[in-house]
C-alpha cells in the first residue's frame, strides 16, 4: 500500500513537473498571442477596453501625480534659473505691449458697447455663461503616436466626455475619457483629432485635423478660397459640441494646397489647463444657480 | 537560532535589492508618461522603460519572466490611452529575441549592447507606427518615427552605467 502511495506522489510530482517545463516553453508563444488579439481588438473597437483604462488611470494617477512632482519641481527650478537673463527682455516686451494693450483696450470697450445697442435693438438671445473647471496636468500617452494628456479632476468635479480644454492662450483639446478622479485629453494634434472651425477674416467653415505634428492641418476648404497667413482661426461651435468662438490658432502656412494651423497653446507647456463646462440651457442653469446657495465660485475656480 | 536569523536577513537583503531592480522599472514606467518640463519633447522619454527591460533582460532574465514583461506592457497601454496589448506585444516579441541574443551580447562589449539597443528601439517604434498607420484615417509622418528611434538610443549609455554598478552590486553577497 505504502509502495503504492510512494509511486502514486512521484508520478503526480512528475506530470506536474512536465506540465510546468511545457508551460514555460509555451508560455511567451501564449503571452504574445493574447497580447495580439487584445491588440488586434483593440484596433477594430478602441472603445472596447475603455472602461479598464479609465479605471486604471483614476487608480494611479496619485502614484503619477506623486512621481512626477520632484520632477515637475527640478523642471520648474531649473526653467526659473535659465529664465533669469530672458526675464529682463520680457519686461520691456511686455511694458511696450502693455501701452498698446492700453489703447486697443478703449477701442474694445467702445465696440462692445456698440455690439450690446446693437443686440439690444435686434433682441439677440444671450449666449449661456462659461464656467471652466482649472486643473493640474499630471501625465500624457508618454509616446509620439497618441497626443494624449491626462489631468486630475474627473467627473466628481464636474468633467464630462466632449467638453473642450483650453491651455493658457487657446483651445488644446478635448476630454475623451472622464473617469472620478481623472481624466484624458485628446489633444488637436493627435492624429484623430477633427474639429470643426471657422477661419476668422473670410468667415469660411473648415476641420481642424490633427497629423500627430506640432501644427494641425486644415481640410475640407474650396479650391478657390483665398487664404493668407495670420489669419484666425476659432471653433465653430458646429454640432453643438464645442461652445463657438473658442480661440484655436492662426495659419502659419499655406503651400500646394496644405493649410498648416500655429496654435496658440502650445499642448507640452500646458501645466494648468481649463475644462470649458458644457452649456446648458440658460434657463436650466439660472435655477440651478438659484439652488446653490451659497453661490460657489464656480467660475474660473482654481482646483489643486 | 542566531543562524537562522543572519540566514533569514541575507534572504531578505537579496529580496530587496531585487526588489529595487521592479521599482526602478515601476519608476520608468511613470516617468515615460509624467509631463516633466525638462524633458519637453516625448520623444527622449519612449525609451526610458525599454531601457530598463532590455538591459535586465540581457543581464539578469531570471527578474523579468515572460509574465512580468507582459504585465509591464498592459500597464503601459493601459496608461498610455494607446492601442492596448501594444507596448505588451512589443514588450513580449523583445524578450523572446533579446533572450535568443543573450549569450552572443554578453560577450561583447558595451558598445555592441547599445546597438542591439539601436535595434530592439526601431523594431519597436517601427511597429508602433505601423499599428497606429493602419488605425489612423491618415497617414502619420515617418519624421517623429526617426527622431523617437535615435533620442531614445542616445539616452541609452546614460543609463546603461548606472544600471551596470548595480548588476554589479547584486553580485555581492
Amino acid at each position: 500500500m505504502g509502495a503504492y502511495s510512494r509511486r502514486s506522489n512521484r508520478r503526480r510530482a512528475l506530470r506536474a513537473a512536465s506540465i510546468a517545463v511545457r508551460y514555460g516553453r509555451y508560455s511567451p508563444m501564449i503571452l504574445t498571442g493574447i497580447a495580439g488579439i487584445l491588440l488586434v481588438t483593440s484596433m477594430i473597437n478602441p472603445d472596447m477596453w475603455k472602461d479598464p483604462r479609465v479605471a486604471t488611470a483614476d487608480a494611479l494617477s496619485p502614484a503619477v501625480s506623486a512621481i512626477g512632482a520632484p520632477f515637475r519641481f527640478i523642471g520648474d527650478t531649473v526653467g526659473e534659473i535659465t529664465g533669469l537673463t530672458q526675464i529682463r527682455a520680457d519686461n520691456a516686451r511686455l511694458k511696450s505691449e502693455n501701452d498698446q494693450l492700453k489703447e486697443w483696450y478703449q477701442t474694445a470697450m467702445l465696440l462692445r458697447a456698440e455690439n450690446q445697442s446693437l443686440k439690444d435693438l435686434l433682441n439677440v438671445l444671450p449666449e449661456p455663461e462659461q464656467s471652466y473647471i482649472t486643473t493640474r496636468v499630471i501625465g500624457d500617452s508618454g509616446s509620439s503616436f497618441v497626443r494624449t494628456l491626462l489631468i486630475q479632476a474627473g467627473t466628481m468635479d464636474g468633467v464630462q466626455e466632449g467638453q473642450a480644454v483650453m491651455g493658457s492662450q487657446g483651445m488644446i483639446g478635448r476630454i475623451i475619457e472622464a473617469g472620478e478622479n481623472a481624466s484624458r485629453i485628446l489633444l488637436l494634434t493627435d492624429i484623430n483629432s477633427h474639429v470643426p472651425v471657422i477661419i476668422e477674416g473670410v468667415n469660411q467653415r473648415a476641420i481642424l485635423v490633427g497629423n500627430n505634428e506640432a501644427s494641425p492641418e486644415l481640410e475640407h476648404l474650396p479650391p478657390d478660397i483665398l487664404i493668407t497667413k495670420r489669419l484666425r482661426i476659432v471653433t465653430s461651435g458646429t454640432g453643438g459640441q464645442f461652445p463657438a468662438g473658442l480661440p484655436i490658432g492662426e495659419i502659419s502656412s499655406v503651400v500646394n494646397g496644405t493649410v498648416k494651423v500655429k496654435l496658440f497653446s502650445e499642448s507640452y507647456s500646458a501645466g494648468y489647463v481649463q475644462v470649458v463646462e458644457k452649456p446648458m440651457d440658460p434657463d436650466v442653469r439660472k435655477s440651478l444657480d438659484a439652488l446653490r446657495s451659497p453661490p460657489q465660485p464656480s467660475q474660473n475656480s482654481l482646483r489643486r | 537560532m542566531s543562524g537562522l536569523f543572519y540566514g533569514l536577513s541575507l534572504t531578505l537583503i537579496q529580496a530587496s535589492k531585487f526588489a529595487l531592480v521592479y521599482a526602478v522599472l515601476l519608476i520608468l514606467l511613470f516617468l515615460s508618461m509624467i509631463d516633466i518640463s525638462l524633458f519637453q519633447s516625448g520623444e527622449i522619454r519612449q525609451g526610458f522603460l525599454l531601457i530598463g527591460l532590455y538591459f535586465w533582460t540581457v543581464y539578469r532574465p531570471h527578474l523579468l519572466p515572460y509574465p512580468v514583461v507582459f504585465l509591464i506592457g498592459i500597464l503601459m497601454d493601459l496608461m498610455s490611452g494607446g492601442l492596448l496589448g501594444l507596448h505588451a506585444f512589443c514588450f513580449m516579441v523583445l524578450s523572446i529575441i533579446i533572450r535568443g541574443q543573450r549569450r552572443f551580447l554578453l560577450g561583447q562589449s558595451w558598445q555592441m549592447v547599445w546597438a542591439g539597443f539601436f535595434v530592439a528601439v526601431t523594431i519597436t517604434q517601427s511597429f508602433q507606427a505601423l499599428a497606429y498607420a493602419i488605425t489612423s484615417p491618415n497617414l502619420p509622418s515617418l519624421w517623429p518615427l526617426v527622431t523617437n528611434i535615435f533620442l531614445a538610443a542616445l539616452f541609452y549609455p546614460v543609463l546603461h552605467p548606472v544600471f551596470m554598478a548595480y548588476n554589479r552590486f547584486l553580485n555581492e553577497p
